[in-house]
């Protein structure tokens, strides 16, 4: 009979040698809002569980002169309390509020929103709006890897065997002083059908810089570069009539994840008009 | 513990909470629901905040106080949320109605002073689902709860 069990180490390191006895069969437990419907569903079939809930080390957010750092254990609804994240990241923030319904939000981790990598997440684009990156720990030493280059796909990372995520770290100058959050979503708390983060800087009607993420029926959360790099320079009223204009936003189409009771053309309407307003929500300090 | 009294339990390592409790602990007023988060009918409290016991595994819960609807003996907020659904006839077959009075038992909890606004309570019950769909009267029911409080 197959041996499962529920490990509770105290500190990283117990993680880490937990990690080398268990071998493959091993998965680390953060909130589990994720995890366990997967195990309840038959979706996810592990040995062991490493519950990080005893490691008090991993539920600190932490605020550097550059930097703040979410701690592997820091809920959403902790992200949502923090007077940091509130001043320094309101586009997390904004992002935060949309995550699932307070039952969710009240165990569910930031990190373990990322390391499960849905398309659908609402923390992924805000992140990517941030450059933010993923702090990963193993016995062979630590590593940083940026949002866009740890998510590959559907529910999938470049996460190794052994590892650990310890935090994700925002970088403090990447925030904008515009941002907007929205999503498209059945019904409040589910997971959207479409996404959107927006961060902007604008000078005298300008549009001086600007970076859009969407994510929902996608492959993978991503960066709309096509777009950003062409309202740069814009002035910020014509922006709307920009979006209207463009037939085709290249980088969506290319990442559209077929569903069969949403058509290809109504996803691309939607992502359109998702963006064109989140822009304009930004623009109006919403 | 669980309501204040402290279970010894022998369960399978990757049982749900919402499992032990049924099954191991006999607290029936928790319903199993979905069993993937989404209904909220398996509500509880854990430290005071509200969560889907169906999410968690029973085993990493041992060190927390968990509230069920069965705690509404001693629990004079319940009882005045209970009050409310009966006044306003918000209870139709009753299924969901565990999960949403802890929902807001524990944002009563939760807001402590801060005045709970029909926004910010329909906010809280966006997990809790009534197939009955009385939303109405169960809205009305809650606002009149947290407003006594
Ligand atoms: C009903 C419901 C609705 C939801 N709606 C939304 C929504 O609208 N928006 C949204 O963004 N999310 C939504 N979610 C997802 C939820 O936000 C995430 O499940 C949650 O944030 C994941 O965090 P967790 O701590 O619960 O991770 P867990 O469930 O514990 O883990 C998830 C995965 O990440 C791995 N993992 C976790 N932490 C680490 C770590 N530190 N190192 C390495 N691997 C790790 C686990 O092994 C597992 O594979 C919803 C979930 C439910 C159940
Ligand atoms: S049974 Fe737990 S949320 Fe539905
Ligand atoms: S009263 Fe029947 S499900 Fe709500």
């Amino acid at each position: 009979m197959k041996q499962s069990k529920v490990l509770n180490p105290k500190t990283l390191a117990e993680v880490l040698s937990l990690f080398e006895q268990c071998g493959d069969g091993a998965r680390v437990i953060a909130g589990g809002q994720s995890l366990v419907p997967m195990i309840s569903l038959g979706l996810s079939e592990p040995d062991f569980l490493i519950n990080l809930s005893s490691c008090d080390d991993l539920f600190v957010i932490k605020k550097t002169r550059k930097t703040i750092n979410i701690g592997a254990m820091a809920s959403v609804s902790e992200i949502l309390n923090s007077s940091q994240v509130i001043n320094l990241l309101p586009i997390l923030n904004f992002a935060a509020k949309k995550v699932a319904t307070p039952h969710v939000r009240n165990f569910g981790t930031l990190v373990g929103n990322v390391c499960h990598a849905d398309p659908s997440s609402d923390l992924i684009p805000a992140l990517l709006c941030l450059d933010a990156q993923i702090d990963l720990v193993s016995k062979d030493g630590k590593r940083s890897v940026l949002l866009s280059e740890f998510i590959t796909g559907p529910y999938s990372t470049t996460i190794r065997g052994g590892e650990v995520a310890v935090s994700v770290t925002c970088q403090l100058d990447k925030q904008s002083k515009l941002a907007s959050y929205k999503k498209v979503a059945r019904r409040a708390g589910d997971l959207g059908i479409a996404t959107c983060a927006v961060s902007l800087d604008s000078h005298k009607d300008c549009i001086e810089s600007a970076k859009i993420s969407v994510g929902g029926y996608l492959r993978k959360a991503i960066r709309v570069l096509d777009i950003e790099k062409n309202i740069v320079g814009l002035p910020a009223h014509e922006i709307c009539t920009f979006i209207d204009g463009v037939e085709k936003i290249e980088s969506i189409e290319n990442s559209i994840l077929p569903d069969g009771s949403l058509t290809n053309n109504y996803l691309s309407a939607t992502f359109s008009r998702l963006i064109r307003s989140t822009l304009k929500d930004a623009l109006s300090g919403k | 513990m669980v309501n204040g009294v402290s279970h010894p339990v022998v369960c399978k390592p990757f049982d749900t909470l919402l499992t032990v409790l049924r099954e191991d602990l006999g607290y029936f007023g928790t319903k199993f629901g979905c069993g993937i988060g989404y209904c909220g009918a398996c509500t509880v409290l854990i430290d005071g905040k509200s969560a889907h016991s169906c999410c968690l595994i029973a085993t990493t819960m041992s060190d927390r106080k968990i509230s069920t609807i069965e705690s509404c003996d001693d629990d004079p907020v319940i009882q005045k949320i209970q009050d409310q659904f009966l006044k306003e006839g918000a209870i139709q077959c009753g299924y969901c109605i565990p999960g949403i009075v802890m929902t807001v038992r524990g944002l009563i909890e939760e807001s402590g002073q801060r005045v709970i606004t029909e926004e910010i309570l329909r906010g809280h019950l966006d997990g809790n689902i009534c197939r009955c769909s009385g939303y109405a009267s169960i809205v009305r029911a809650s606002l009149k709860a947290c407003v006594d409080e």
